[in-house]
């Protein structure tokens, strides 16, 4: 049976600009996979600005007294610590250190949270809720738009766009009154830039507020290609696409390590040998998941591969041994296809890219 | 708040005195280990409980036979020693058919299959053919279901079969076999050699203990598993111990006590402590706290894990693995009667053997199916035993104790309980009469037990293929270092064995070590 998928709240704007007629499903969502030319969009968010619908990301409110110990035996006790107000990346693995998923917890209030990730989990954490208290757990994704402004004159925009959000501190998010519109806007995550969350009744709103605003500072519309190029760019792994989430309770794999995540908690925990590592091909074209040689042996292999148009080559992520992840480290992609076998040469670089 | 001092610090406590938990402390107390065994109520042994239903008459309620003792207990702890005898070693089995012509399987079944197939025809054959595959797949499985197995880790669930294939050595034909049982149900393994289905109905109606039906798919394994297991030295035999279960808890109350356990009633333990992932005592209702340097539980693993430690505690992962808290029940019927029920076909011999009501395969599915709707089923499958004819001192002298279980019945039903008790002893009466014409007049009293009377302490749960495929170690073990689980729960199936408290009393002892045993 085939998904079904919905328009997001800005759904009727995105298409006015979007002459290509070009989607992507993602979750239960159709959302914009370009407006024309994806390495633009890429390069556009590097020296202008880029706005970006990314209501397919998921929210998951978890309420009530048991919250903070509900997300604090799920993603480490350091949730405790976040203040109202304030947010930290987080991530959480099964039972058997595979890690299921990751994402930017915010404390709204002493007793609620709010979990923003590319793929919410809610069974894992509605089935642990009844466990602690009267903690409720819900995903309120499809009754709010999202929008993702960022590059170097993101705040330019918000400026030209009168969203007076200068006293925002960078991974905070605050509720706004945006000339009678109320928004919550959260500053940071790994690309840095502004997240406007909305009604999605006053979606179109606010993004005509916003596009408006934006021949001011070139803006540009940018889609889910470029998006997942600036993630890469980042360093940032993304779920189903780099990596299986490990859904199963006990699962071993994927080791959050391998995927760049750590903790002072795993010290010690087993990783499976790898860790994430950003290598720079010489190629402009992309190796996705391909073995990485090191001498005649296997070391890793890629994950994700994409051609950068900012750096002007191919670039992959790649869960490789730890003896091979050193900055400036030459290694091997080796391609096998129908064609025969060709090995690439490949530098492991510092992540992020960019 | 009363603390314990620090110098009382125990080295076990064990919450609960169920068969599991009395054997534990047996172990361990042998071991010269300090032990505590607290319980909940005013008497221990747990849910084992020998009922006086009328004046005069006592029935064993709810588990009225003995299949999946831990022999090595029995023997080991000297229990016979401390009070426990067997009414029957070994009893017969007696599938009831209409019209007398009922099938009596011999309780020395292997011994005597070849008299028993030239008595029986084509179908004794098939019942020797059936038989010998059983007990050989059985005596294969034996290392994992005895705790002979060390636990043999696998990295997930994918690799539990092959890791176990591998520790036991087994044939690539029978690896898969025993990949086929996940998938095959006990009344379609049975029917490959049987034609009758009154008998295949009888001998799948075995995995009732487990909650599966006899048509669900990896109830073959449990069949298996039965076969596996050993009564009075004999493989796959089925004993009725004299004094009923309640006899038993007796005996290991003694043996514990004689090594020098302590046991206290009245004690309901209402948390356990957990400091840095480890158990280090348990807190009771009135506040008492009492330190340990390990805790094992006969509760069931949900109560344990997910009432008593404190939140938090138990990963995400394994509170939602655990097994589900089954959603159908048992009745019991005790009936009185002044003289052995007239079942017609039958002989007197035969009596004492386990009769086995359950017309059709489909029967007992059938039944499991309105269970768990919360209905009554339409036809009933019954397992009834006389065990007045073989423990005399159940009943006064020339009467008799007929002892019904029928399992598949729903928990809670639409019209409540009150409401259909009556109708329901009026229909298995009818049924039972329909096979002794006559019993209703030699009826002087008798009482019904429904799930929801307060006899079903211990939440029930339903066994699955990898519940049964795990290690003894794996089921006993939990997430927090000094804490062990000893009741049914960490047996393959739900029923009464008192392996599971060998095995953690095996663990504890030997503290870190991998190995399983008895100290």
């Amino acid at each position: 049976m085939k998904a079904v998928t919905s328009p997001t709240p800005f759904h009727a704007r995105t298409a006015e600009h979007n002459p290509a007629n070009a989607w992507l499903p993602h979750g239960a969502f159709t959302i914009p996979a370009h407006y024309g030319s994806p390495d633009q969009e890429a390069l556009a968010a590097r020296t202008s600005v880029v706005m970006i619908d990314v209501s397919a990301q998921q929210d998951l409110h978890i309420v009530g007294q048991g919250a903070s110990a509900l997300l604090s035996t799920a993603c480490g006790p350091a949730v405790r610590g976040i203040a109202v107000g304030h947010s930290e990346d987080v991530y959480w693995c099964a039972d058997g250190g595979g890690l299921r998923g990751f994402g930017v917890l915010s404390r709204l209030a002493d007793d609620a949270f709010l979990l923003r990730s590319a793929d919410a989990d809610i069974g894992w954490f509605a089935d642990a809720a009844p466990r602690f208290g009267s903690t409720q757990v819900s995903e309120e994704t499809a009754g709010r738009g999202l929008l993702l402004v960022t590059g170097p004159y993101a705040i330019a925009l918000m400026i030209a766009a009168r969203l007076e959000i200068a006293s925002l501190e960078a991974r905070r998010h605050a509720a706004f009154d945006w000339r009678g519109l109320p928004v919550t806007v959260f500053r940071g995550g790994r690309l840095g830039g502004y997240q406007i969350a909305c009604a999605a009744a006053d979606a179109s709103l606010v993004f005509d507020r916003l596009y408006g605003a934006g021949h001011l500072v070139s803006l540009r519309l940018a889609g889910e290609s470029a998006l997942q190029l600036l993630y890469l760019e980042a360093g940032m792994p993304i779920p189903h696409l780099d990596f299986t989430p490990a859904r199963e309770p006990f699962a071993r794999a994927p080791s959050p390590l391998a995927l760049g995540f750590s903790h002072p908690q795993d010290a010690g925990a087993g990783n499976g040998g790898a860790v994430l590592a950003g290598l720079e091909l010489d190629s402009d074209e992309p190796l996705p998941f391909a073995p990485v040689i090191s001498g005649s042996g296997e070391v890793g292999r890629t994950l994700r591969s994409l051609y950068s148009p900012s750096l002007k080559s191919a670039i992959a992520l790649a869960e490789i041994s730890p003896k091979c992840a050193s900055p400036g480290t030459t290694l091997t992609v080796r391609q096998v296809d129908a064609t025969g076998r060709r090995d690439i040469a490949a530098r492991v670089v510092a992540l992020p890219f960019l | 708040m009363i603390r314990h001092p620090g110098r009382d610090r125990y080295d076990a406590v064990i919450i609960g005195s169920g068969i599991g938990a009395l054997t534990a402390a047996a172990y361990l107390a042998r071991s010269k280990a300090r032990v505590l065994v607290l319980e909940a109520n005013s008497r221990f042994g747990g849910a084992s409980e020998t009922m006086e239903f009328a004046q005069g008459f006592r029935a064993p309620l709810l588990s009225h036979v003995a299949y999946a003792l831990d022999w090595r207990a029995v023997r080991e702890l000297r229990l016979a020693e401390h009070g426990l005898a067997f009414a029957q070693p070994n009893m017969k089995m007696v599938a009831l058919r209409p019209g007398g012509k009922h099938i009596v399987l011999p309780e020395k079944s292997f011994r005597r299959r070849t008299s028993f197939a030239a008595q029986a025809g084509q179908e004794g054959l098939g019942y020797v053919a059936f038989h010998e595959e059983a007990v050989r797949f059985a005596r294969l499985l034996r290392p994992l279901w005895d705790g002979t197995l060390a636990d043999p880790r696998p990295e997930n669930r994918d690799e539990t079969l092959t890791t176990l294939i591998r520790r036991l050595r087994l044939t690539p034909a029978d690896a898969e076999r025993l990949e086929s049982l996940s998938r095959l149900s006990a009344a379609a393994f049975a029917d490959r050699w049987l034609e009758n289905d009154a008998l295949t109905a009888a001998l799948s109606f075995d995995v009732f203990p487990s909650g599966l039906s006899p048509q669900e798919p990896g109830s073959a394994l449990v069949l298996i598993w039965r076969y596996a297991q050993e009564s009075c030295g004999r493989q796959g035999a089925v004993s009725q111990i004299l004094g009923g279960f309640t006899a038993l808890a007796a005996a290991l109350e003694a043996a514990a006590r004689k090594a020098g356990a302590e046991l206290r009633s009245s004690a309901r333990v209402s948390s356990i402590i957990v400091e840095k992932r480890r158990a280090i005592g348990v807190t009771l209702a009135d506040g008492e706290m009492i330190p340990a340097k390990a805790v094992l539980s006969s509760l069931d693993a949900r109560k344990t894990l997910l009432d008593l430690v404190p939140v938090g505690s138990v990963g995400f992962g394994t509170a939602a693995s655990m097994p589900e808290p089954e959603r159908i029940g048992t009745v019991q019927i005790m009936l009185a009667l002044t003289g052995p029920p007239p079942i017609a076909g039958l002989g007197a011999g035969d009596l004492g053997g386990r009769v086995v009501i359950a017309g059709r395969p489909e029967t007992a599915s059938e039944a499991k199916g309105a269970a768990l709707n919360g209905r009554m089923p339409e036809e009933f499958a019954i397992e009834a035993t006389v065990p007045t004819a073989a423990d005399a001192a159940l009943a006064p002298a020339g009467c008799h104790v007929l002892s019904a279980l029928l399992p598949y019945m729903p928990i809670v039903v639409a019209e409540g309980w009150d409401a259909c008790r009556a109708i329901l002893r009026k229909r298995v009466l009818a049924t039972l009469e329909s096979f002794a014409p006559g019993l209703k007049d030699r009826l002087v009293a008798d009482c019904m037990v429904v799930p929801g009377d307060g006899k079903h302490d211990m939440a029930d749960f339903r066994s699955s293929f990898w519940h049964m495929l795990a290690s003894y170690e794996a089921r006993i073990r939990t997430p927090i270092a000094g804490l062990y689980l000893c009741g049914r729960t960490s047996e393959p199936v739900n029923a009464v064995c008192g392996r599971a408290g060998r095995i953690a009393a095996g663990l504890v002892f030997m503290g870190s070590s991998h190995q399983t045993g008895s100290p």
